[in-house]
């Protein structure tokens, strides 16, 4: 597939946003303080960035039919994120994991 | 005073059911009880003209069958929502016990407006219950498929087909081939499962048609709160303020509260924890996505998308006090310990069955 002129700046403007929110959810993960928190950056910021790579390759590619494929994958990154979510924080709930709340210490949320 | 309470809801079988009914009731000298339980988005109180008009038609059975027989009719759960069998039985169960009844005769191919006993059948829920209850001895329906089930099947083997067809290459034949098979083996086995009522291809178009409205905003604010969330975590003092809430939301069906709960948890700063009916747990990451959420902004698209815009103009649970702070800032839960059960909040709480789930 050869790639017109304004095709490349695209892929890469989108390809760069994926990464950006991506890196946003790893830093979310690392930088907040309990497992709920965590959460919403473990499965959420990915939603964009996942969105942004996916649409870059479609881009890339071109022909319906990966067009097509980009689509329903994008579909069922959403469809599947928020049920990860909840998966995972339901049963941290269950287990009765308290919530950080602001006046807790950070850190101390999930121990 | 003895009474039999059978809910009614259309199946092949509900005329024997409800004539079976009617012997056993004049047999026991007691009163009938037809009753059906609305699906779970008539707010306005009054039941839907079909609804009523279904009740009469089953009474008019039973008065044919046993003369002098007192049928009692009455739709349930008109002005809440329900959701899931469980709160159907609880809908009976009330009604039972108001109305002196000690017998609950269920129809065999009852089930409420959940198409899927196979998952979660309401007998399962009558048998953790303090109520007598029995199927009623009427003849089997047998392995013919039902006009619902043909309906839903088809849909299924439709967009089941459809789909390999688009991946697998519309020109191939052998993908046509392949394409057909797995089309009719989704649509025998999850015909009872996919869907919770039979749908009606006029709501549908309604709702697909909306869904091009709705999907676009959910996308845009999906990117919205996804730039903010960047904001929070990339900014030095990470500016975070969680709260936990259950809310009650203002949607029928396992569907559209499904919908909601993903909506909800698809934009940042909101995470649908747990669900328990339409009562959902929805941890916040900070203050501006938590008035979002409570200013009804998921529910409010998502009731867009079912009911149509005239229904989607609901004040938000917020508003309507159908929110029920489980752990946030102090200054949240009215001065209480930040881990309160929320019993301070100035807001009487909305839930009972859930409480305590939810409480420490």
């Amino acid at each position: 597939m050869v790639l017109s002129g304004l095709t490349t700046p695209l892929v890469i403007l989108f390809a760069a946003i994926g990464v950006f929110f991506t890196l946003v959810a790893a830093v979310g993960v690392i930088r907040l303080p309990d497992v709920y928190s965590r959460s919403h950056a473990a499965t959420k910021a990915d939603t964009l960035g996942a969105g942004f790579s996916i649409a870059a390759a479609a881009l890339y590619f071109g022909t319906a039919g990966e067009v097509f494929r980009a689509a329903v994958l994008v579909a069922f990154v959403y469809y599947t994120n928020p049920t990860a979510a909840h998966a995972i924080t339901r049963a941290a709930y269950s287990q009765g994991v308290p919530v950080w709340t602001t006046g807790d210490e950070k850190d101390g949320g999930d121990r | 005073m003895t009474g039999i309470v059978v809910p009614v809801n259309p199946s092949r079988t509900l005329s024997d059911t409800i004539a079976y009914a009617a012997r056993e009731a004049a047999a026991t000298d007691g009163e009938l009880h037809l009753v059906r339980t609305a699906p779970g988005y008539y707010v306005t109180g009054a039941a839907p003209a079909e609804v009523l008009a279904h009740l009469e038609e089953s009474a008019a059975i039973a008065e044919n069958e046993v003369e002098d027989l007192v049928v009692h009719t009455a739709p349930l759960g008109v002005d809440v929502y329900v959701s899931g069998p469980d709160e159907h039985a609880e809908l009976l169960i009330e009604y039972a016990e108001a109305n002196g009844a000690d017998r609950v005769i269920v129809d065999p191919s009852y089930s409420p407006d959940a198409t899927a006993p196979e998952l979660y059948s309401i007998e399962r829920v009558f048998r953790g219950l303090p109520i007598a209850y029995e199927h009623a001895l009427v003849d089997s329906p047998g392995r013919i498929p039902s006009r619902g089930e043909l309906i839903r099947g088809g849909l299924i083997g439709a967009v089941a087909f459809l789909f390999y067809i688009a991946l697998g290459g519309p020109t191939y034949p052998f993908a046509l081939a392949t394409g057909l098979v797995t089309g009719l083996i989704a649509a025998v086995v999850l015909r009872n499962v996919t869907f919770e009522s039979t749908p009606d291809i006029g709501s549908g178009v309604r709702i697909a048609a909306r869904g091009v409205v709705f999907v676009p905003f959910l996308l845009w604010e999906i990117a919205k709160a996804n730039v903010l969330f960047a904001y929070v975590v990339l900014h030095p003092s990470l500016p975070i303020e969680p709260h936990l809430d259950e809310v009650e939301m203002a949607v029928g069906s396992g569907l559209s509260v499904t919908a909601v709960a993903n909506a909800i948890t698809l934009t940042p700063g909101t995470l649908t924890v747990d669900a328990d009916g339409h009562h959902l747990l929805v941890h916040s990451l900070n203050g501006t996505a938590r008035e979002d959420l409570l200013d009804g902004l998921h529910e409010g698209a998502v009731r867009n998308l079912f009911y149509g815009s005239a229904e989607g103009d609901l004040p938000g649970p917020g508003e309507r006090g159908d929110y029920h702070p489980i752990a946030g800032p102090a200054a949240v839960t009215d001065g209480g310990e930040s881990l309160d059960d929320g019993a301070t909040n100035e807001r009487e709480s909305p839930v009972s069955g859930a409480d305590s789930e939810v409480s420490q």
